[in-house]
């Protein structure tokens, strides 16, 4: 039997906890449907398990019940991730898709915030003025976003106050502010909590690159640094990216978003649904199928449905469904090379201690600000500080080259070093090209019958030299760091996925060139709202979620009637 | 709770398990007992994987969340012991701890399958070598498990593995002063998950 709803949002992570909650405070009777489980606000509190959450990914959707496929280019015949299924039986999590469960991909998060630079949102136009048009890389679609930070701002300045965003402003209307990120674009007001704390190595990173003449800054955290409305202040356990938080410091939806829907009386989850299409009256969205926690299938419609899925899923479904009149969906696939260097510090500094993002930033070569060099970069990335946040386990598989990874010698340097670890990364921008997209595979398919979403993609030659210029620059601090061992992680690296997929539901004014306006509504499919990284035009090198939660805010702003 | 003071763990088990095994018959456990103690001997502290039990987190993970990779536990011992009598008249447990090392760095040699493009095949390939390395890839790293694992999993037995690296365990928080430059972490008592969920019916629930 076919139930009639309101409006129907799939998935409750960072956009769909937002619009869910928001839709239904504002009076819409919202049915939630889930993938995962319904996780309620005190549902992890013993957490502290790298086995669980780690090695087995508990969180994450496996690949045997969500199958995707990568190849590197469009002759190859595409297999299941080959990074995360091989022989050893482990899952890295970061390699896979975020995690599903009430809170999505906001449970096991770094909380990395960023507001996109000024220049993030019209990449091609800075390009052009700065090189020129044949700066612009042959086969790439790099466009201008269809509004600029300054429409943004007042949604950014939302996700940090309604939220909870922790961190040392730098630049409020105009005024440098001592200590924050001088290349920060202008905003409003400063940060509702101060800056987290950082484990110890963190203040060498400080020093050397203030010595070297950089600028280093604290992240903006999506952790609490004190109580702040829901959050409770940061205990820095150290079991942070990659799990959930045991004290709900961590701004994850299910903590933020989700509990004030409900209390509203207008939204009902459902648990384990699993939608398997979309489907439509003509030009217009009629409502959803799923399959429920037992297997049967079940037609829902509603006036409005809005999909949260992530970009990857969210570029199956529109496929499954056959909305991609124009050819557009899936297009335009990006996502961040990351470029990890570790070594080993003089003193203890306790690497385990405190989360990822407590920690200091170098924005000096960040997007536009990169310098002319002889490797053709044109666009460049933030230098973070990894000083803690690192089990055991996860240590383990990150030693310096050549050196065998058991017996005597390998025990010996892992029990002297693992307290003395320290890491640093970069994340470049990948660029819109036209090898780099996603279909649907035609020889995999899930245990209900559905095809794979196929990733093909490859590194490109901006993406390598965008890597050897940062560890150029990685490794001079790492020098002045006083740093007696550092390495890097393989260039390019052997993943294609890396949480931080967007761009194939691309959102633009045109509708021959993009699949949703900038309120995320389709443009094929009126009152489907398609939602999350993947309406990204291009895909700067800071962390995707707080411009996806923005951009939440705002689809829940239009769908209320309120813009 | 228990205090890190390297060398006072168990004696070694040498493969018997007071605790007796799931999946892995005696011969089994004898020769993975034998091939963990080279991955992570127990020399000279006492801090090694006899000590921390890891043959029973490979049987336990192996009954049942690795149900899929028994196959390859199952077929793996079997070749290596073949090799092993081919190449050096002996099984595997039987060799000296120097041959062994030998043996295991010839499985080693072969490809990175921590890395990308590992093989995803099955076990029908003909030659040995592809199978012995795969073998060996997993249970080194199954090995690493069950010297860092919560000893909720049946290794890290009294916190081997973490008194060897100084790692404090499950802990709910850290200070501000635990955090500074220089602080040794060793001071800090150990928990565990189980620690944490028995002081939590009392602390902080």
């Amino acid at each position: 039997m076919t139930k009639k709803k309101e409006a129907i949002v799939v998935g409750l992570g960072a956009s769909g906890g937002i619009i869910a909650a928001a839709l239904a405070k504002a009076g819409v009777k919202v049915t939630a449907l889930e993938k995962g489980p319904h996780y309620p606000e005190d549902h992890f509190r013993d957490k502290q398990d790298e086995i669980r959450y780690y090695t087995r990914g508990a969180l994450v959707p496996h690949l045997s019940n969500n199958p995707i496929t990568w190849r590197a280019r469009g002759s190859q015949i595409a297999r299941l991730l080959p990074w995360a299924t091989g022989p050893l039986g482990t899952t890295e999590p970061l390699h896979l898709p975020p995690s599903i469960g009430t809170g999505g991909g906001t449970l096991h998060w770094g909380g990395a915030v960023w507001r996109h630079r000024e220049a993030d949102f019209r990449m091609r136009s800075a390009l052009i003025a700065r090189y020129g048009e044949a700066a612009i890389p042959e086969g790439t679609s790099i466009v201008d976003w269809p509004f600029g930070y300054d429409e943004l701002e007042p949604y950014y300045d939302r996700v940090e106050w309604e939220l909870g965003v922790s961190g040392q402003a730098g630049n409020i209307n105009g005024e440098l502010v001592a200590g924050g990120n001088p290349f920060e674009a202008p905003r409003k007001r400063g940060y509702p909590m101060p800056p987290l704390r950082s484990a110890a190595a963190n203040s060498r990173f400080v020093e050397a690159a203030r010595r070297l003449g950089l600028h280093p800054f604290p992240q903006a955290a999506a952790i609490a640094s004190e109580d702040y409305k829901n959050l409770k202040g940061c205990v820095y356990c150290g079991f942070c990216h990659g799990y959930p938080c045991h004290v709900n410091a961590k701004q994850t939806s299910h903590v933020t978003s989700v509990p004030e829907g409900l209390a509203s009386g207008n939204l009902d989850i459902i648990p384990f649904a699993r939608v398997i299409q979309v489907n439509r009256d003509g030009g217009r969205v009629k409502g959803v199928s799923y399959i429920d926690a037992v297997g049967k299938v079940h037609d829902i419609e509603a006036d409005i449905v809005v999909l949260a899925t992530y970009s990857l899923e969210n570029t199956r479904l529109l496929l499954q469904s056959g909305i991609n009149a124009n050819g557009q969906v899936g297009k335009h696939f990006m996502t961040h090379c990351f470029g990890w260097s570790t070594g080993v510090v003089p003193e203890f500094t306790n690497s385990f201690m405190g989360p990822l993002v407590g920690a200091h930033v170098v924005d000096d070569y960040t997007s536009e600000l990169i310098p002319d060099n002889d490797l053709g970069v044109v666009w460049g990335s933030p230098i973070t500080s990894f000083p803690g946040d690192t089990q055991p386990i996860e240590a383990s598989h990150n030693t310096p080259p050549g050196m065998r990874k058991w017996g005597s010698e390998y025990k010996e340097w892992f029990a002297s070093s693992y307290r003395r670890i320290f890491s640093m990364h970069t994340q470049t921008s990948s660029l819109p090209y036209a090898g780099g997209y996603c279909d649907l595979d035609p020889n995999i398919k899930d245990p209900f019958g559905q095809p794979a979403l196929r990733i093909t993609h490859d590194w490109m030659p901006h993406d390598i030299n965008s890597m050897k210029f940062f560890t150029r620059v990685k490794q001079a601090i790492a020098k002045e760091m006083g740093m007696t061992e550092f390495w890097e992680e393989p260039n390019p690296p052997p993943y294609h996925l890396s949480t931080h997929e967007v761009g194939t539901h691309r959102m633009g004014l045109d509708p021959e060139t993009s699949v949703v306006d900038p309120y995320g509504e389709s443009h094929e499919c009126e009152k489907l709202f398609v939602v999350g990284g993947g309406q990204f035009p291009t895909l700067p090198s800071y962390n995707p979620t707080m411009t996806i939660q923005a951009l939440a805010f705002l689809t829940a702003d239009r769908i209320a009637g309120k813009i | 709770m228990t205090n890190h003071s390297p060398g006072n763990a168990s004696p070694p088990t040498t493969g018997i398990n007071p605790d007796g095994f799931m999946f892995f018959n005696a011969t089994e456990a004898r020769t993975l007992d034998a091939m963990t103690a080279r991955i992570m001997p127990s020399e000279p502290d006492g801090l090694g994987a006899r000590e921390a039990g890891v043959v029973t987190y490979l049987d336990h993970a192996v009954a049942g969340y690795f149900r899929d990779l028994q196959s390859i536990y199952r077929v793996g011992l079997q070749r290596l012991d073949s090799y092993c009598l081919a190449k050096a008249g002996a099984v595997f447990a039987g060799l000296s701890v120097s041959r062994q090392d030998e043996i295991l760095r010839e499985l080693d040699a072969g490809i990175d399958v921590s890395a990308a493009g590992a093989d995803t095949e099955g076990l029908e390939g003909d030659s040995v070598e592809p199978i012995l390395t795969r073998f060996f890839a997993i249970v080194r790293e199954h090995t690493i498990q069950g010297m860092f694992c919560d000893p909720i999993y049946g290794g890290n037995r009294d916190f081997v593995g973490w008194k060897l690296i100084g790692f404090p365990g499950a802990q709910w928080e850290y200070t501000e002063e635990q955090m500074r430059p220089g602080f040794d972490a060793t001071t800090i008592p150990i928990l565990s998950l189980a620690d944490l969920q028995r002081s939590r019916v009392f602390c902080h629930d």
